[in-house]
């Protein structure tokens, strides 16, 4: 005879799922390293196509205005945030 | 440099009879006082008074606003700062509006904005809070006008020093003095208001309040040691600053707050009551020669333009020695912040600002052997390492001062505001970014001048990138701390109008818990501490899902 433990029942019982963005995000991440697993396999020492010809940091030198930029846009959302707040109705 | 043996004698003389003073009370004289201290703090100013909030908390929150300001002036030029290090000429176009500062100006001047405007700020913000609250004092700050006064003479000091970080003399004059001189009165002020929220005290400070109030008055304290060994001339000198704000009142009342609000952010007493007391006494006779350390580990921060006289080799190998013996203090203030914020078995809070903390609290001892072991070659006179000490200062400051000021802020900010951060998503993230950019960021930079010294040392032509390489990559992964400031900052001030408002009771510093499990002997004391009151049930752990031994009652 088999032993029926009833909280299997309760505890085994999935109710909740994580969100759909989630699994993407996951999903995309596991086939870009498997991309890149498979293509150092395939084509070894090569470069990858189109990345590898996308300058990545070394282009940055000189390019500080990108950052101040960004600040630029920081310093607003803090002087709105201040300004409409203060002046709410 | 170090103090030198005598003046550190007379600094701690001086501490001590502050101490013995105030435990015993001055009697006749003290109900003179407290009168004439209000006096000075409110009528005294005339017309001026009337400008300012007294409500409740007002000061400590227009405090902990103006300084969260600072904070992104900071990071944004402290971000230039490590940028124009390694590309000089990124900023060249701005020449044409006569502006064109060097890297160790824009880091100064972002040193100066974090140091004195934001943590110095959140300092004083926060003991306005918590010091009445630790003394029991009736009616919390005694003048919460003045309190808030003073946060703008502190703020026009602050501006006055950034300006002095980029051009000393701009109209022929020493500007840093004048910037010293006005955020000294109002020091003096704040010095005065937090005095008599300790004279009206119903109870001894508790735990962290006696650590707090003598970080305020170890500056006066070491002006007035220096002054009677070295003579007054050191009034009139810049190094002042470095006396008055020097490591006592940065590094003792950091530690005094953080230990507050690990206690009561995670709901549990201080883990050891022994760690605090080593803190306490370990900090007062160890860190004291950090504020006249040449480019000492903390100290380092704060010197800018200061010429430091020399001293005796019997006074370096004794502040050498001390130096190494803080490492006691160190340690215990990390793991009782660590273990007090771990005693639940839970994983910190990242929007209380607990997380924040056991962060910073363990790279406290990282930093503290980084710093000694690059710093020891330059207190024997060798200057090896000199170039990479910038470095370790910035990190000094972004991996242990700032998070902590954060997470004290963080943790008291619904209690001073009366409400929560509207976004804790927003904290989340910028929590995650800011801890991965300073610290990755960072070691980066270290890394690349590593190999700039090292390569120095061949003495032969090495044609290398890669020290260029890893400082560019090491500032544009700096760069994610700029992002989590603004996030920061964008939350703290929505949080001033779209925050939830907290009820009364839930944001009590007084906390009140309805079950408290036992697992093993505990006192009354430790179970009232952590918020327990008479209708608090205990239960023991065998009673819990808690694997473990049954409780002996």
């Amino acid at each position: 005879m088999a032993n029926s433990d009833p909280s299997v029942d309760v505890f085994m019982q999935a109710n909740a799922e994580p969100k759909s963005s989630w699994l993407l995000l996951v999903l995309g991440f596991i086939i870009v390293l498997l991309s890149l697993t498979i293509h150092s396999i395939v084509f070894p020492g090569q470069n990858l196509p189109v990345i590898s010809d996308l300058e990545t940091f070394g282009s940055l030198q000189g390019q500080v205005w990108i950052f101040i930029l960004g600040m630029l846009v920081g310093t607003m959302m803090i002087l709105s945030t201040l300004l409409t707040e203060v002046t709410r109705e | 440099m170090f103090m030198d043996i005598q003046s550190l004698l007379i600094f701690w003389g001086v501490l001590a009879g502050f101490f013995i003073l105030t435990s015993r009370g001055l009697g006749v004289l003290g109900d003179v006082l407290r009168p004439t201290g209000l006096f000075l703090l409110e009528k005294a100013l005339g017309p001026a008074i009337d400008f300012a909030e007294g409500k409740p908390g007002s000061a400590a929150r227009a405090w902990i606003i103006l300084g969260t300001l600072w904070l992104f002036v900071s990071i944004c030029f402290t971000f230039l700062g490590v940028w124009v290090g390694h590309d000089p000429y990124a900023l060249i176009s701005l020449s044409g509006w006569g502006y064109s500062p060097s890297s160790p100006t824009l880091i100064s001047a972002g040193t100066v904005a974090g140091l004195y405007g934001f943590i110095g700020m959140v300092i004083i913000g926060s003991s306005f809070h918590v010091l009445p609250i630790l003394c029991g004092t009736p009616g919390g700050l005694p003048s919460e006008r003045n309190g808030t006064l003073v946060s703008t003479p502190w703020t026009v000091g602050v501006l006055i020093l950034f300006i002095a970080a980029h051009n000393p003399t701009p109209f022929g004059i020493d500007i840093t003095l004048v910037g010293v001189a006005v955020m000294a009165l109002a020091y003096g002020a704040v010095l005065v208001n937090l005095l008599l929220t300790l004279a009206n005290r119903t109870q001894s400070p508790k735990e962290p309040g006696w650590l707090l109030i003598l970080a305020f008055i170890a500056g006066p304290a070491s002006l007035i040691a220096s002054s009677i060994t070295n003579g007054p001339s050191l009034l009139a000198d810049p190094w002042l600053v470095t006396k008055l704000f020097a490591v006592p009142f940065f590094l003792w009342s950091v530690a005094a707050l953080s230990l507050y609000s690990a206690a009561i952010g995670s709901n549990s007493p201080l883990w050891s009551r022994t760690l605090s007391g080593t803190l306490l006494v370990g900090l007062i006779i160890t860190s004291s020669a950090y504020q006249s350390l040449d480019g000492g580990l903390f100290s380092g921060l704060i010197t800018q333009v200061s010429v430091v006289p020399d001293v005796s080799d019997s006074t370096r190998m004794f502040g050498t020695f001390l130096i190494a013996l803080s490492l006691a203090p160190m340690i215990a203030l990390s793991a009782n912040i660590i273990g007090t914020v771990r005693t639940g078995g839970k994983s910190p809070e990242i929007t209380n600002g607990m997380a924040i903390l056991v962060t910073s609290s363990m790279a406290l001892v990282i930093l503290w052997l980084l710093n000694y072991a690059f710093r020891s070659p330059s207190i024997a006179g060798l200057n090896t390492y000199e170039p990479l000490l910038e470095t370790i200062e910035l990190m000094t400051l972004w991996l242990f001062f700032i998070p902590m000021a954060m997470g004290i802020q963080l943790h008291l900010y619904p209690s001073i505001t009366k409400r929560s951060l509207p976004s804790p998503e927003r904290t989340r993230v910028g929590y995650w970014m800011f801890v991965t950019a300073t610290s990755a960021g960072l070691i980066c930079m270290l890394i690349s001048e590593s190999i700039n010294v090292s390569t120095s040392q061949l003495e032969v032509e090495f044609n290398s990138t890669l020290s260029d390489r890893f400082a560019v990559v090491g500032s544009v992964i700096f760069y994610g701390a700029v992002i989590a400031i603004i996030l920061h900052t964008v939350n703290v001030l929505r949080g001033l109008f779209h925050g939830r408002i907290q009820l009364e009771s839930s944001m009590s510093d007084i906390r009140k818990i309805e079950t408290f499990t036992i697992a093993e002997s505990i006192t009354i004391r430790s179970i009232l501490t952590a918020g327990a009151d008479v209708d608090t049930m205990l239960v023991p752990v065998s009673d819990t899902e808690i694997p473990g031994a049954p409780t002996e009652l």
